[in-house]
């Protein structure tokens, strides 16, 4: 048997006071799971309840209804540290992320919390850079660096603890076509499971090879990538629109 | 208000970065006791915020000139004084690193005259005082602008004392205090005006982040035995950064001077213990080169000759460096 | 905003300096630290007539400059604010101090005209040293140096995240400042009624701003401690090269030129 990464079962999630009546659920009983190696995208118009569902799954937000586990670790707060090795966060706003002056100091920052000695720490850190082809710029300051290399730098933070699950918060937003290839590249050369969450349908199309597509907080389709992003209908009927290549009339 | 290097004595700069480094000894270990690991990136994030928008001109209406924003007093009411208080200095360490706007040397003077009479004078003691009981948005205006005014009062003052104790300047102390305190006296009107333009539109949108509000009613509460604390630290640095620098100064005659104007002579006498206790600190700061070297005070010494002596010396220093520069390229190519 | 441009060009331009590979950036940010202090204390301490000897001790200005190739494009423009400041301060040295020290050729020179002189070149030595440190010290070096005097860790922290945000913050009042600008022409600056908005808003996205650092933060493990290391431990010349310019200096200052 595979073993599963990631296992959630009956999620839900409302913001604020569980007993004001009109609060409506963010994420309502949502079940999924990820096996070790696969690439998932999470689709859905804005508001659906992407960036809510990685926040609880990271426990940046605390979980109340249901039950996540990561790597056979339940989510719960005694557990969060050993969790947050197995997951890679890679935020929106790669300025947030990336808060140390240098790229290898920030790539080096989370070997360095989990109390790894500083060879193994530099070992880490230039293996991650290596992998998202940033080795030479290792002692540049990050204010220097294009939108691009910042999103791969923060990519790079994420793999120097070695995660085996990476959550990506929309990472094609604002990079230029080059960088967008350049990033979809790399993201397919590095093994291990990887959940994306992007309105940008084509950058799914060209990375996951399944896709769940949520709305109103629930799961409105969980299957194949070319199934679900080729069906016009059921797109549109969550206020999505078929990937720009299809669209085209040349699914290729 | 920035001090440069040049402007302060051994002597000065000493006592400055002694009391200042205290102040912050005190501001760190008290700062531990709250939520460190929250407060670490928002006072990090919140001093990049004030350097940037420090240089956002606001136009003052009715004038052509602009102001701008008040750091130490904003830093104060949103991050507490401590945490204020230590952004506040980081903020002027790399002001004096990255753009020599004020000196290296003259950083404890700097940190003494902004942050520390802006974070805890203006962000704190009136902070808490006019907003303490109550939040609404004309106590915070009046809050801002009251402690806005009183930071920048104090921080003038000190920059005026601490310039005349190095004896760099020939200009009389009354001129020179006419001269700072009502321009600082404007300067602080308009920060506070702003300031507190800010800081209500803050407590519109989200007053939880302002600092000491509570959600009772827009009441506010804290920690108020602190209050005492900061009260007692804030006399008590005052004496030690306004009196005790008079003592530790290189100028006694600068010193007999305004020290008629400022105390008059009958208390400086009757306070003989203070007098004890500042020569003694004098002794401890005073290990600078001040004291140590004989400093050729008096204009006699200088001579022509000397004068171009010392420019010889440079311009041949010069050519020397270039040789072996020189050499030093020849032999690697 | 120009002020805003220049400032941020000024920093890329201090960024690519001090990552040029010479031998004064080479040396220990520790060492460094501690010369340019003594330097200063060293100028502030002489009389404020004692120009001649002042000046003597800009042997160590020039050696590190010309050996250490050093430009002085940047330096020139940050003398600018200091010499403004030290003008004014001495400016009125002549007219209150007129008991004339020397006659040059029928020209009465008086102290006050030495006194100013000497604070100018107090300014210009002052100025040049801290620039020579941060032209080959990096900030961060900078705060390596700041632990090992041990300086607290939470405020060594505090330096390094407001030093990696004011480019963003500095970008954002740009782009928000020609917005502004854009939709309102021929104003100078902002307009009262936007006062506290305009820094407001982007206060609360600071704090926003916070909140996700502090995830970042939390998602790498991050315990309240941070981890701040000097690339490499002082050696020999590291050693050498502080107490070589201790000594010089320090004889320069005593024997009194």
């Amino acid at each position: 048997m595979v073993m599963n990464i990631l296992e959630i079962e009956n999620l839900s999630f409302s913001y604020g006071n569980p007993r004001d009546m009109y609060k409506k659920n963010v994420l309502d009983d949502i079940n999924i799971r990820i096996s070790g190696s696969e690439s998932v995208g999470l689709i859905g118009e804005n508001g659906a309840g992407k960036s809510t569902f990685l926040k609880l799954l990271t426990g940046l937000l605390e979980l109340k209804d249901g039950e996540i586990r990561v790597a056979g670790l339940g989510l719960k707060k005694e557990n969060l540290k050993d969790i947050r090795a197995e997951i890679g966060y890679v935020f929106q706003d790669s300025d947030s992320q990336l808060f140390m002056s240098t790229v290898y100091d920030d790539v080096a920052f989370a070997p360095r919390n989990y109390g790894k000695s500083e060879e193994e720490v530099r070992a880490a850190a230039l293996l991650a850079l290596k992998k998202v082809h940033m080795e030479d710029k290792k002692d540049r300051q990050i204010y220097r660096l294009s939108g691009g290399e910042k999103k791969l730098a923060a990519i790079a933070t994420v793999l120097a603890v070695g995660a085996k699950l990476m959550l990506l918060d929309e990472p094609s937003v604002a990079l230029d076509p080059k960088n967008r290839r350049n990033l979809i590249r790399i993201l397919n050369e590095l093994p291990g499971a990887k959940l994306i969450a992007s309105h940008d349908l084509d950058f799914v199309y060209d990375t996951c090879e399944r896709v769940i597509l949520l709305s109103g907080g629930r799961i409105a389709a969980d299957g194949g990538t070319k199934e679900i992003l080729t069906d016009r209908e059921l797109l549109e009927k969550h206020g999505l629109e078929l990937p720009l290549s299809f669209s085209r009339g040349c699914p290729c | 208000m920035h001090m440069a290097d040049a402007l302060v004595s051994p002597a000065v700069a000493g006592t400055m970065y002694a009391v200042s480094t205290a102040a912050a000894a005190y501001a760190v270990k008290e700062i531990k006791l709250e939520d460190l690991d929250r407060k670490v990136p928002a006072m990090g994030v919140m001093g990049a915020f004030v350097f940037a928008t420090q240089m956002i001109n606001f136009t003052i209406p009715g004038t052509g000139s602009s102001g701008h924003l008040c750091g130490g007093m904003l830093l104060g009411a949103i991050l507490g004084p401590c945490g204020g208080f230590l952004t506040m200095i980081a903020i002027l360490a790399i002001q004096c690193l990255l753009f020599a706007d004020g000196g290296l040397l003259a950083l404890g003077c700097n940190v003494w005259n902004m942050a520390f009479y802006g974070c805890f004078v203006g962000g704190f003691l009136i902070w808490r005082t006019v907003t303490g009981k109550k939040m609404t948005k004309g106590r915070i205006t009046a809050a801002s602008i009251i402690g806005c005014i009183a930071g920048l009062q104090l921080g003038a003052f000190s920059v005026t004392l601490q310039t005349l104790l190095s004896g760099i300047t020939e200009l009389p102390f009354a001129v020179f205090l006419g001269m700072m305190q009502p321009i600082h006296l404007a300067i602080g009107l308009v920060e506070g005006l702003i300031t507190a333009a800010v800081l209500v539109f803050i407590y519109e949108a989200r007053p939880e982040i302002l600092y000491g509000y509570t959600k009772e009613a827009g009441k506010s509460a804290g920690r108020m035995s602190r209050k005492g604390a900061v009260t007692a630290l804030a006399v008590m640095a005052l004496i030690i950064g306004g009196v005790v620098s008079l003592f530790a100064s290189g100028n006694p005659d600068g010193l007999e001077w305004s020290m008629e104007k400022v105390a008059g002579t009958a208390e400086l006498a009757a306070s003989g213990n203070v007098y004890r206790i500042a020569e003694k600190l004098q002794g401890i700061t005073a290990i600078l080169p001040d004291y140590a070297f004989k400093a050729s005070d008096s204009a006699a010494g200088t001579s022509f000759s000397g004068i171009v002596g010392g420019v010889i010396v440079l311009v041949a220093c010069f050519f020397i460096c270039m040789l072996v520069k020189k050499a030093r390229q020849a032999k690697e190519q | 905003m120009s002020r805003i441009s220049d400032a941020i060009s000024e920093l890329h331009k201090l960024d690519m300096e001090a990552g040029k590979r010479g031998w004064l950036q080479g040396i220990h940010p520790l060492p460094k630290l501690l010369v340019t202090l003594f330097f200063l204390v060293l100028v502030v301490s002489y009389g404020k007539y004692d120009l001649s000897g002042l000046l003597v001790l800009g042997i160590y200005l020039i050696i590190t400059f010309v050996l250490g190739d050093i430009s002085v494009k940047l330096l020139l423009k940050r003398m600018r604010i200091v010499l403004g400041l030290v003008c004014l301060m001495g400016i009125a040295n002549p007219f209150f101090d007129r008991e004339a020290v020397l006659i040059l050729g029928g020209f009465a020179v008086t102290g006050g005209m030495v006194s100013a002189a000497t604070l100018a070149v107090k300014g210009v030595f002052a100025v040049s040293a801290s620039y020579l440190l941060i032209v080959t010290t990096s900030v961060e070096d900078i705060c390596y140096a700041l632990r090992a005097l041990h300086v607290p860790k939470i405020f060594v922290t505090v330096l390094l995240l407001v030093y990696r945000y004011i480019i963003v913050f500095l970008k954002e009042v740009e782009r928000m400042t020609d917005a502004y600008a854009l939709r309102a022409p021929g104003q100078k600056g902002l307009n009262q009624k936007v006062w506290g908005t305009f820094a407001g808003q982007l206060l609360l996205r600071s704090m926003d701003r916070a909140q996700t650092v502090y995830d970042s933060m939390m998602m790498r493990g991050y315990n309240g401690e941070f981890y701040l290391r000097c690339k490499r431990s002082a050696e020999r010349g590291d050693y050498l090269y502080a107490a070589g310019w201790s000594t010089a200096l320090l004889l320069i200052r005593i024997i009194h030129f």
